[in-house]
């Protein structure tokens, strides 16, 4: 009976998605791509997995680190670097003689399977080769920051970031990072649902690895490290995994952000865009994967879309040209956060998740029924 | 004779100018019930914690089944510390009991024997492993103050304990390809919550449960790490009569059923005296007695400790 109605829930769970998703390809076959609600969705979707994966090391570890940018700008460069067709490279790297790779995946991969398949497959290698530079760099930062706690933590990671936006735009690294100049010209994926589903992958990997033992050790690190310990969990090994993995799934994110917007530059990945991130696993609730793109999808919709009246004159009908001027829309959203957290502490979600949510509708149902018999 | 499953030779610990521990040295023997006892900050906790790789022993070893765990010696790492001038007075002190109405060739043999026990002491190798490590050679403990993992049902709690006795890795776990060793460790997880009497409560947080109960999770979570030595700090700390009562019983079920050793600490006298085959007493960090109960109960020194001494009586 129990098992039946567990089961149940992750049905719905599914159905749910998969509503998502129809209503995606709807949308896509619908709307012109430079449309603002695909746009809002490819960002959304961009930023689930990076606050995810944040919340991964953050919510589900307790490791509080601030080097989200870093890793998403390692992915986003080696997406972008591996991407360019090799014709335009003499015009993106106009300044260091075209560049020093002079190779493109997905035209690797098309000459093998084609052009449309293989531009894909290739394009996905180049993702995942982000995941995996991020991933390397991790390991390596993770080393000496790993013995750091909580705050120092941050401070490091925070460092690392800042220092490795400033690396990528030095001009000896110029043939193959272009210097401070941007990375344009690499194929992307131009429908929303192509977003979603890459997202909701990668997503759904962390969903799983959460729910593994591995997650369940991490969890115990996070609430009691000597207790941990003491029941035979590596806190080395373990944190260090954690940390690996999280930047994995941020350097996929940063790649995904590059496709996104066309063109890199490493002056955006700024440590406001750590903040951002930050503030969506805080709002949807630390240790909630539901709350995480929940709140991607409300942030990145509000700011980008729905409250974008507030700054052009026009809100809701209301228009109010003196006081809906540049600026006035970050501070609505200021406040809006901040009633937020007053009301939901802990976050909009907590840490439930969809089926839980599901399962606590069920269990008052059930209740009413008993009472009724 | 049984066999030695834990012994502690000249483990001392000092912090700053304090000496926590000084030069204690005891055994626990297979299938034995050792208690560890003394007055309020005579160093049981730390000895314990040293024990189990929490704090790096100033000198001293703890072996394990016969095989070194934690060492310190002045020869090794904390002979720079000591510039060579205490280093007599820690490695010369063997523990050579019962050599008395042992021919001389016996005795001579037994120094050897002891001494040949112990060389890896004399090297410069340092060991000094983390907890987790400890545990996993089969020594798992629980805490003076409870120390549950406070989101985490009570099932998860003891299945966060197996996660040491795993043979998946990562990736493998992640994409359930250990479904098989999950299940089987799920299924170990239930039969244990059934035999400490927890399994009604088993989906319930650990933090919601009753104080008694806590204390018989935390064993619980000890136990599923499949331990040979289990090592109890406090375990009736703050229960009434009837729950000591309950838990003397459980402890002797753990030693009987599971065939664990157990070495504790304890304040309760009742329980103790019930319950240990031995009993260490140490006060000031120093060990001023040994024996069974009744040696204890009429040991002077013993007494000394707990009442004072009368000045100038």
């Amino acid at each position: 009976m129990k098992k039946k109605t567990i089961q149940k829930e992750y049905i719905i769970t599914a159905v749910i998605l998969l509503a998502i998703l129809a209503a995606a390809f709807v949308l896509d076959s619908m709307l012109p791509s430079y449309h603002i609600a695909i746009k809002v969705i490819k960002k959304a979707c961009v930023y689930s997995l990076v606050a995810v994966s944040m919340n991964l090391l953050n919510g589900f570890t307790g490791l509080f680190s601030l080097g989200q940018a870093g890793f998403m700008l390692l992915g986003a460069y080696s997406y972008a670097v591996l991407c360019i067709p090799v014709a335009k490279r003499a015009g993106v790297y106009q300044y260091f003689d075209g560049g020093l790779v002079q190779f493109s995946i997905p035209e690797i991969f098309s000459g093998i399977l084609g052009d449309k398949v293989g531009t894909t497959v290739g394009m996905l290698v180049a993702l995942l080769i982000g995941g995996l530079v991020a991933a390397l760099f991790a390991y390596l930062i993770g080393l000496p920051v790993l013995r750091l706690k909580s705050d120092y933590l941050a401070i490091a990671t925070l460092g690392f970031a800042e220092i490795l936006r400033a690396f990528f735009q030095w001009n000896a690294l110029g043939p193959i990072t272009n210097g401070s100049n941007l990375l344009k010209s690499y194929p992307d994926l131009s429908r929303a649902s192509a977003y979603i589903i890459l997202a909701g992958a990668f997503i759904a990997c962390i969903v799983l690895l959460v729910n593994s033992t591995y997650g369940r050790a991490f969890k115990a690190i996070r609430d009691d490290e000597v207790a941990a310990e003491a029941m035979g969990i590596n806190l080395a090994h373990h944190k260090r995994l954690a940390f690996i993995i999280s930047s994995f799934f941020a350097g996929i994110g940063g790649g995904m952000l590059a496709m996104y917007m066309g063109a890199v530059q490493a002056l955006s990945f700024k440590s406001t865009m750590t903040y951002e991130i930050l503030l969506i696993v805080v709002i949807g609730g630390i240790g909630s994967i539901t709350g995480s793109v929940l709140t991607s999808f409300l942030y990145v919709a509000s700011l980008e879309w729905l409250l974008r009246g507030l700054d052009s004159g026009k809100f809701l009908g209301i228009s109010a040209p003196g006081i809906f001027k540049n600026g006035f829309r970050m501070a609505v959203v200021s406040i809006i956060i901040m009633i937020v957290v007053l009301f939901f502490r802990k976050g909009i979600m907590g840490d439930k998740e969809l089926p839980d949510l599901l399962r606590k509708h069920g269990k008052s149902k059930k209740k009413e029924d008993g009472a009724n018999e | 004779m049984s066999k030695n499953v834990l012994r502690l030779d000249n483990i001392t610990m000092q912090f700053g100018g304090v000496v926590a521990v000084d030069n204690l040295s005891l055994e626990v023997n297979e299938g034995e019930i050792v208690a560890l006892i003394g007055p309020n900050g005579a160093g049981k906790t730390t000895a314990f914690n040293t024990i189990t790789g929490v704090y790096e022993p100033t000198n001293g070893m703890v072996s394990f089944l016969g095989e070194p765990i934690v060492r310190n010696h002045p020869q090794g790492k904390m002979q720079k510390a000591y510039k060579g001038s205490d280093a007599e007075k820690y490695t010369a002190d063997y523990r050579l009991e019962g050599l008395d109405g042992l021919s001389e060739e016996e005795r001579a043999a037994k120094v050897e024997e002891e001494k040949n026990r112990d060389r890896f002491a004399f090297s410069s190798h340092v060991l000094n492993p983390t907890p987790d490590k400890i545990t996993k050679r089969g020594m798992a403990r629980t805490f003076q103050n409870i120390r549950l993992w406070k989101s985490q049902t009570v099932f998860d709690n003891v299945m966060i304990a197996k996660h040491m006795l795993r043979t998946s890795n990562v990736f493998s776990a992640t994409f359930r390809l250990n479904a098989k060793e999950e299940a089987e460790q799920r299924a170990e997880v239930e039969e244990l919550l059934k035999i400490v009497g927890l399994d009604d409560v088993k989906n319930e947080l650990a933090t919601s449960l009753p104080y008694g109960k806590q204390r018989r999770l935390e064993i619980a979570r000890a136990l599923a790490t499949n331990p040979q030595l289990l090592l109890l700090d406090e375990p009736a700390a703050g229960m009434n009569p009837q729950e000591t009562m309950e838990l003397a019983a459980f402890i002797r079920e753990i030693r009987d059923k599971f065939q664990k050793t157990v070495l504790l600490i304890e304040h309760h006298m009742d329980l103790v005296m019930d319950i240990a085959d031995r009993i260490y007493v140490i006060d000031f960090g120093k060990l001023i007695a040994s024996g069974t109960p009744e040696e204890i109960q009429n040991n002077q020194r013993v007494i000394d400790a707990y009442l004072g001494v009368e000045e100038d009586a």
